[in-house]
């Protein structure tokens, strides 16, 4: 049950053809469209229904001509018959009845239409065929002339079709399934060329597997500060205001990424491919030749194209044409542009494990708007299901504006705690140190003049150095010169001693002679004998 | 399947002959009724019909055939045009209309 729009006739339908496809037949009593209407119409779904239709399903036209004239009450045993000889002349066990409401509003009494409504479950249960009803309700799932009907039914599907900030949501919701367990919750349906498909997957435990393997971000100081990158197949986010470089860290992701030979899919929302790829090659990240042969594949769309529940779905559906490793999805926060935030969040959820559950390492980014500078909080609550958060902010100072880089969180790797400044150039990304002085961080000219003035101390600081070393080299030459005189004033010295001892000596023998030759030109004494012990000094 | 040529007593021969067909549900309730509605009406008309009551409960078949939704239903067949009353054949100015029939004698 649903209101107009809502796909009532082709969740019928569909049901109908899937039982076909499992070797059920089916029945459907089209009450409202015309079965050729209602082949025609779902011609575009991946059905082939001009293959199956009167072999496996059969349609039966139950549309009241206007020019039926009625005259007082009747009952449903015209159709139930009807239904009855096409089933058995067909083993069909399914039948859908769609739009009955509009041959029993022709009753226009209540308790009749309750009565025929009860004639036909009686019937199915009597012929032992699986019966679809469809039955219209308005916007708060109420039909007042069919409020009954849910309470007789086992199994109960309500479809919706909102607008939620002018972005149409489908959902569907079990209201009840006797004997079964099945999840009451509201889930997010789309129709695509498949038909109906339900975006929410029930999967609720999160048993995706895990690496330790590391993936690059493109950027060596980062991946230094990430201790060695980010872990494959985990979802990181990068959060900024605009213009932060945001986009541009991601680039490098892919183009690390299309080098190592990985396949990846890029998902943009708000830039044309082509406009990408020229923006990347002015900061040295070329990714045209990737994307010419193939390992690159780019996808942008506008993300108000549809809903975020179709963006979910076009996303599952590239990624299994496309088997990529690595994924960016450049700003992931549009997504909340269309269909409500709550439920952006639930979708993007989702991506970020389908993603994991299929080993891809995904970076996605997502915008913080305004004012709201220092407030590192996302739109989407992503922050909680990333695993590396990157936050990329300004520095606003000395009228610059200066990129400033920090991890503020990784899981399960020590990371950096440092701010880091990201500098654009021709050459690429860098990060480079920041300055902190008296509580203040430095960046930018602020930055080159902090570093400009520290290489201009270190150079006075080596100047004096040298002076200093010079000085000492003199003095210590000095000495060592003093210490040579000394040395050559000493063996002058001694040699004067030598001099001195052998001029006594000499005197002293002289004397001795002479003292000799007195005596012995007088003759009075006898002669000085050799060897006779003389007192000399 | 019940075939009956229903001349009123004491009508002369037909200046218009009628044919007709009921489908109706076994006992159903708006079935009798439409049946006793209808013999009714051709009396009070004093009608030649050539009425065939079908019921779709024992000859589905036939209700597939001929597309009914819903029971009792009456099919003119002749004279033309084809009309199709559906219900119990109580308003009898639908009746008669369908029938091809002018309300007042």
């Amino acid at each position: 049950m649903g209101g107009p729009g809502c796909g009532k006739t082709i969740f019928a339908l569909q049901t109908l053809v899937t039982g076909v496809r499992q070797g059920v037949s089916g029945i459907f009593v089209a009450f409202e469209e015309s079965s050729l209407q209602i082949i025609a119409n779902c011609q575009n779904f991946k059905w082939d229904l001009n293959k199956i239709v009167s072999k496996k399903l059969f349609f039966l036209d139950a549309q009241i001509s206007p020019d039926h004239l009625q005259a007082g009450k009747f009952d449903l045993n015209g159709i139930l018959a009807a239904v009855k000889a096409k089933a058995d002349e067909s083993g069909a066990r399914r039948v859908v009845f769609d739009g009955i409401d509009v041959l029993l509003s022709l009753l226009n009494d209540a308790v009749a239409e309750r009565r025929e409504i009860a004639r036909l479950n009686n019937w199915l249960l009597e012929s032992q065929l699986t019966g679809i009803v469809t039955a219209k309700t308005d916007c708060n799932m109420v039909n007042p002339r069919l409020e009954y009907l849910p309470f007789i039914c086992d199994c109960v599907i309500s479809l919706h079709h909102e607008l939620v900030e002018r972005v149409a949501l489908r959902s569907l919701r079990i209201l009840k399934y006797r004997g079964s367990n099945a999840s009451t919750s509201e889930l997010s349906m789309i129709i695509g060329p498949n038909g109906i498909e339900i975006a929410s997957a029930a999967k609720t435990e999160l048993d995706y597997p895990v690496s330790t393997d590391r993936v690059s971000s493109g950027v060596a100081r980062l991946d230094t500060m990430l201790g060695g990158g980010y872990y494959r197949a985990t979802g990181i986010l990068i959060s900024g205001q605009p213009g932060t470089a945001k986009s541009t860290l991601c680039g490098a992701f892919a183009k690390a990424a299309c080098e190592r030979g990985e396949r990846t899919l890029y998902i943009s929302y708000d830039e044309s491919s082509d406009q990408i790829v020229r923006n990347f090659n002015s900061v040295n990240l070329p990714l045209s030749k990737f994307k010419r042969s193939g390992m690159l594949r780019m996808y942008s769309v506008e993300a108000e194209s549809q809903s975020s529940d179709e963006h979910f779905l076009r996303i599952q559906a590239l990624v299994c044409e496309h088997q990529p490793l690595c994924m960016v999805i450049d700003p992931l926060s549009s997504l909340v542009r269309v269909g409500g935030v709550s439920h952006a969040a639930n979708v993007v959820s989702r991506i970020i494990s389908f993603a994991k559950q299929r080993k891809i390492t995904v970076v996605c980014t997502t915008l913080l708007q305004g004012a709201f500078d220092n407030v590192e909080a996302t739109p989407l609550q992503i922050s909680t299901i990333a695993d590396t958060w990157i936050h990329l902010s300004y520095q606003i100072r000395a009228g610059e504006r200066n990129r400033a880089i920090t991890i503020v969180k990784s899981r399960g790797m020590g990371h950096s705690n440092q701010v880091r400044e990201l500098v654009l150039s021709d050459n690429g990304i860098d990060l480079t140190d920041v300055y902190s002085v008296e509580g203040e961080v430095l960046m930018g000219t602020a930055r080159w003049q902090r570093e400009n003035q520290e290489r201009l101390q270190q150079h006075a600081c080596e100047i004096e150095f040298e002076c200093r070393r010079e000085q000492l080299k003199n003095s210590q030459a000095e000495a060592l010169t003093r210490i040579e005189l000394a040395k050559r004033e000493l063996k002058l010295r001694e040699a004067e001693l030598e001099a001195l001892l052998s001029q006594k000596k000499a005197q002293q023998e002289q004397w001795i002679q002479t003292q000799r030759e007195v005596r012995n030109r007088r003759r009075a004494d006898l002669p000085v004998q050799h060897g006779s012990r003389k007192l000399l000094s | 399947m019940t075939v009956a040529r229903l001349r009123p007593e004491g009508a002369t021969e037909p200046d218009g002959r009628v044919v007709l067909t009921l489908y109706v549900a076994g006992r159903a309730p708006a079935s009798a009724r439409a049946i006793a509605n209808l013999n009714a009406l051709i009396q009070e008309r004093r009608l030649v019909v050539d009425l065939t009551i079908v019921d779709v409960l024992e000859t589905p078949g036939a209700a597939l055939l001929e597309r009914i939704l819903v029971t009792p239903t009456l099919m003119k067949t002749f004279p033309a045009p084809h009309t199709r009353v559906i219900g119990d054949l109580s308003d009898k100015k639908i009746l008669l209309q369908g029938l091809g029939l002018p309300e007042t004698i």
